[in-house]
């Protein structure tokens, strides 16, 4: 037998309200962590293995931290900017927007040394090219790169196995968490149709929630790996 | 000489709090099947939890294959190896069983903590994800999965133990008509294989076609269901 | 035809930089409405071309050295308005990066070379062509449209050039910016262009115009114009080919030694042998002129070889502009989407 209330149409008027900064933040947060989730890095036509990607793109940043010689910044300026303009345009925006952070940033910090010693602005406009360059690269190679191929290609090139297993459980966790936490607050804001006068106990109840989710988690998990006769010995990881 | 053996079994979470399961017994013979049903909060997931070893009870013995399990027993790496390969689980939340980069090395997990040779291990696994038909989500990882593509791939990876004993939680829930049928398939076969299941399941057409013993799990009791 | 910083009297400058700015909002606000979002990407593909044919200096008579532009092809391709979006692009790419055309006469150039060529050499293209569709028939106006446009924007330039001395002297009567007046600047840039200039881009316009027909059909701006429906996801690959073969060859545009009639730096024009003689001073307004210091003057940079320099910046300035016509289309899909 379900109450009257349940029965007839819903009477009351839901004042206007407004998500306040700490819980947009947070779904902001959970939606960057659970992004890494859609995150399907893939290569279009040109498919460069990713241990060569890897490769390439850790002598690329080699090349460009110690380059003096102008041909080296100039030939890593061609390659990344040439392979960034395969991206397509909405990839592309979301690579070159903390790229341009970065270098207007680096600009910010080095302004009054270029203003003081004028002598020395040729070294610092490369400075900002440099990290434009590299955050640019990196953020290509993100683009482009499935994760767990990434860890794959680490254990081709030796990393040691309890290693790559503990990134690969963090991203897990990074991936997991981050879902929760936007699941929870899609369902708070799903039911939040009125105004909302305790909005900081949901923020407090989210966090926790995922806190404790996480241990939960955690524990599970190893047990699990008990259950599939792991027992602390890293064996062929 | 039966292959599992609860008797008399006390189990709480809390010193404070009442006991899920109140001087449980149970006995299962290899190769039987056995259906578990109760309400939510009955203490499924606990029973569960015991017989794989990952809690103990405060009173009460549990015997598998003769031999007493207790804390003592599975701190010796090679009988907790030999228990938990001997011991299938398939959790029901298959997310926390997989922790690998890809499927693929998720099924090879186990057979490598076991320290088999490469080509068992490959065989293994090209055999299960056969079997499971995860061919095509080999290489992905596993959060790309949808949660049921997750479910099979945790049972591949549990397939992959060769365990005499398969302990599975819920294992059709979520899956759609083609993975369930895969997989109903699976477990007659498995069973006529000679393996002992043991599922807690809503699902009467999964009881009818395993032929299975159903118990019934009652304020922290097993009563036999006609 | 890139002028350089302080050939133009700043209120030279001032005026053709005014006068493009109705034609720019124009041009964008056009192509914004007949260009199918998904083509802008491909126009910075145009953009590069531009870019690339200009890098490519052929010897001119008279020691000076000039090159194609490529604005009457983008024009075929994607329309007049969007060629003068694209090579206003690649100009300022070119002016900012590499020094090539002044900053302060940015304004002027855009007017040669992304207004009066493009819009003129369509006009021709279109009068000549009129209703048939042959192959030949077509080629042929392109070949002739993009020639009449090269010449009409280096007679523009010309005339730029040589309306400074009569306007612009100082007390003892010197030129205080471009020293040569109309009778010597008007056949000093048209003879050079109609006999050499005007010819490479003809012949360049025409191959290339040639290859889109045969190989994407579908990107011709006649086909935007009479709403042609897509013919379907046509492969690019010949036209990104050609890209990455003109960069690989431009190292040749290094053959061409010497400097373009009008493009001097102000150490070389004291020298400068113009009707037998030299000129005999630096115009004040070049010497003490303002300029910006640039990355890469003239696509080069100190103790690097020069062709490698050169293919580098060809890359660096292609893949600038295919990044920047990307972002472009995604501006412009957010806008349409909100109207």
């Amino acid at each position: 037998m379900i109450p009257d209330w349940l029965k007839g149409e819903e009477r009351a008027a839901p004042p206007r309200d407004r998500s306040p900064f700490a819980l947009r933040t947070l779904k902001t947060l959970g939606g960057v962590l659970a992004r890494l989730q859609i995150q399907r890095g893939r290569e279009g036509r040109l498919r460069i293995s990713v241990l060569g990607k890897l490769l390439l793109l850790l002598a690329l940043l080699l090349c460009l931290s110690v380059a003096r010689h102008p041909l080296l910044l100039l030939g890593v300026a061609a390659l990344a900017l040439g392979y960034a303009s395969t991206l397509p345009a909405w990839e592309l925006a979301s690579v070159l927007r903390p790229a341009l952070g970065g270098a207007l940033l680096t600009l910010l910090l080095v302004l009054p040394a270029m203003l003081l010693r004028p002598a020395g602005r040729l070294n610092n406009v490369l400075v900002v090219g440099k990290v434009f360059l590299s955050v640019t690269m990196v953020n290509c190679f993100n683009r482009r790169t499935q994760w767990n191929e990434l860890t794959a290609a680490l254990r081709r090139l030796r990393v040691p196995g309890v290693f790559v297993f503990v990134l690969d459980l963090s991203l897990k966790y990074i991936v997991q968490l981050g879902g929760v936490m936007v699941d929870l607050l899609t369902a708070r804001e799903l039911r939040a149709v009125g105004r909302d006068r305790h909005k900081y106990r949901s923020v407090g109840g989210v966090l926790g929630q995922t806190f404790l989710r996480s241990i939960r988690l955690s524990r599970e998990t190893w047990e699990a790996m008990c259950c599939r006769c792991f027992t602390d010995d890293y064996k062929g990881l | 000489m039966a292959l599992l053996e609860l008797d008399n079994i006390t189990f709480s979470y809390a010193p404070e709090e009442p006991p899920v399961l109140r001087g449980l017994s149970l006995s299962v013979e290899a190769g039987a099947c056995v259906a578990l049903r109760g309400d939510n909060g009955a203490g499924k997931t606990t029973l569960f939890r015991i017989l794989n070893g990952l809690s103990f009870p405060q009173s009460g013995v549990y015997r598998f294959d003769g031999a007493e399990i207790n804390r003592a027993y599975l701190k010796k790496q090679r009988n907790a190896k030999r228990f938990h390969q001997r011991v299938g689980y398939l959790f029901q939340n298959p997310e926390v069983m997989l922790f690998n980069a890809s499927v693929r090395e998720e099924i090879a997990f186990g057979p490598r903590q076991l320290g088999l040779p490469r080509e068992e291990i490959e065989a293994r696994v090209r055999d299960c994800l056969q079997l499971l038909g995860l061919e095509p989500l080999a290489d992905k990882a596993p959060y790309h999965l949808s949660g049921g593509q997750k479910k099979q791939a945790a049972f591949a990876a549990v397939l992959a133990l060769n365990p005499e004993l398969l302990i599975l939680d819920e294992p059709l829930a979520g899956l759609d008509r083609k993975a369930r049928d895969r997989l109903l398939g699976l477990l007659l076969e498995l069973r006529q294989a000679g393996k002992t299941l043991l599922t807690a399941t809503h699902d009467e057409a999964l009881c009818r076609a395993l032929e299975a013993r159903v118990l019934r799990l009652e304020e922290g009791v097993l009563r036999e269901e006609p | 035809m890139h002028i350089p910083e302080n050939y133009l009297s700043p209120v030279s400058c001032t005026v053709l930089g005014a006068a493009m700015i109705p034609v720019w909002v124009h041009a964008v606000k056009k192509t914004n409405e007949e260009l199918p979002g998904e083509k802008i990407p491909l126009l910075g593909a145009g953009a590069a071309f531009s870019f690339l044919a200009m890098m490519f200096n052929v010897p001119l008579v008279g020691g000076s050295t000039g090159h194609a532009v490529g604005g009457t092809l983008i024009a075929l391709l994607f329309g007049p308005n969007a060629a003068c979006l694209a090579v206003s692009v690649a100009l300022l790419l070119q002016a900012l990066i590499f020094g090539d055309g002044g900053v302060l006469a940015f304004g002027a150039n855009c007017f040669n070379m992304a207004f009066v060529l493009p819009y003129v050499g369509w006009g021709v293209y279109r009068l000549l062509k009129g209703k048939g569709d042959g192959t030949v028939r077509s080629c042929a106006a392109a070949a002739i449209g993009s020639y009449v446009g090269l010449n009409a924007a280096a007679l523009c330039c010309a005339v730029e050039f040589g309306l400074q001395p009569m306007l612009f002297r100082d007390a003892v009567g010197n030129a205080l910016y471009c020293p040569y007046d109309l009778s010597v600047a008007i056949p000093a840039m048209m003879i050079p262009h109609l006999a050499v200039a005007g010819v490479v881009e003809a012949v360049f316009t025409a191959a290339v115009y040639a290859l889109v027909r045969r190989t994407s059909p579908d990107l011709r701006y006649e086909r935007i114009l009479s709403g042609a429906p897509e013919g379907g996801k046509r492969s690019r690959l010949p036209i990104f080919a050609l890209i990455a073969a003109l960069i690989a060859a431009c190292p040749l545009g290094l053959l061409a030694t010497g400097t373009a009639w009008g493009e001097w730096g102000a150490e070389e024009i004291a020298e400068i042998v113009v009707g037998g003689k030299t000129l005999g001073y630096t115009p004040a307004g070049l010497e003490k002129g303002w300029s910006l210091a640039v990355p890469m003057p003239d696509y080069a940079l100190e103790g690097v070889n020069e062709a490698l320099a050169y293919v580098l910046s060809a890359v660096i300035g292609v893949a600038l502009l295919v990044i920047l016509f990307k972002l472009l289309s995604l501006v412009m899909k957010g806008r349409r989407k909100n109207t």
